[in-house]
């Protein structure tokens, strides 16, 4: 039996549970282990799926964007000029520990203290909403000076690829979102292992969204 | 368990500290007019050096099944580089 069988098997076994109504289950010894003790994929393994075809889409599109700088250079750097890198950088800055803050979620959900993910997630969704006001007001300085996807070929590769990790972000932050609200409605002292598999599927998902930008980032603004 | 914990938690933070310092770095090294190759290595080398540490120590792959962080850190690496090489390239 392979490693993913032996994970779906387990996976599944988690649903039944739950489906035999033992949702307020604490979390096993096996939970409580510290990160460095773990040898299982954080999240659901259909998660790890998504995740990696989000990140060859990604690719590809860094990958034109690329191939068209280096072919456009004068284009490119005269688009840039317009942009602003202080608004990538506090963009930047936010997502990273956004994404320091889920991390800390879920550290403090597998010690046990349901008040203490839920703060974690809460500061994730507000600096998350910092990226997407920043974001919208950038998008209007330039829309208001002119600029849009038929503008040229910088614009639209701009638009685009920003625009479709802007999108993965709100995806990120109603996700971040449902979970605060799952962690409000709890009755029990500690999550269960359900809920523990949400949460750090959740959590996958945001890292991933902050990686990306860590790519982006200095394609759009530094180079 | 709590001790490692917190060890763990002193870690994510020294972890966030480095990742703004090596952003804050990439932006330092686009305002010092350095030659366009030794500012794309740099930046390549910043770009994959916080990619690792988001996968190792946020997103907690290293103590996963080395398939998976095998195939995310070849992602960091071979993405950036190839994009990169695009760059040095034109």
């Amino acid at each position: 039996m392979s490693a993913q069988q032996r994970e779906r098997g387990s996976h599944r076994a988690n649903n039944m549970t739950l489906n035999e109504g033992v949702s307020s289950l604490s979390l096993s010894a096996s939970s409580h282990r510290a990160p460095s003790q773990r040898t299982e994929l954080p999240g659901d393994l259909a998660v790890w799926i998504f995740i990696f075809a989000e990140l060859t889409v990604f690719a590809i599109f860094f990958f034109c964007y690329s191939w068209m700088h280096s072919h456009n250079i004068d284009m490119f750097r005269a688009g840039q000029e317009n942009l602003h890198p202080i608004a990538g950088l506090i963009n930047t800055v936010a997502l990273i520990t956004s994404s320091y803050t889920v991390a800390l979620a879920v550290l403090f959900a597998r010690r046990g203290s349901i008040r203490l993910t839920r703060y974690g997630l809460i500061a994730s969704v507000l600096l998350g909403m910092i990226y997407v006001v920043t974001k919208l007001w950038e998008y209007g300085e330039l829309i208001e000076a002119g600029f849009n996807l038929s503008t040229n070929n910088f614009y639209m590769f701009y638009f685009f690829t920003t625009g479709f990790h802007f999108m993965h972000v709100l995806l990120g932050l109603v996700i971040l979102s449902i979970m605060v609200f799952r962690l409000n409605s709890l009755n029990t002292a500690s999550l269960s292992e359900t809920e523990q598999l949400n949460l750090e599927s959740s959590a996958s998902y945001w890292h991933m969204v902050d990686l990306l930008l860590i790519i982006l980032f200095p394609l759009v603004y530094v180079l | 368990m709590f001790d490692v914990l917190k060890a763990e938690g002193l870690r994510l933070t020294v972890v966030w500290l480095g990742l703004i310092l090596l952003t804050l770095a990439a932006i330092i090294g686009s305002q010092l007019h350095m030659e366009h190759d030794v500012l794309l290595t740099v930046v390549a080398v910043i770009t994959i050096s916080k990619g690792i540490l988001i996968a190792d120590v946020f997103m907690d792959l290293r103590a996963a099944p080395k398939v998976w962080y095998g195939l995310m850190v070849s992602y960091i690496i071979i993405v950036p580089a190839l994009i990169f090489a695009i760059y040095f390239s034109s």
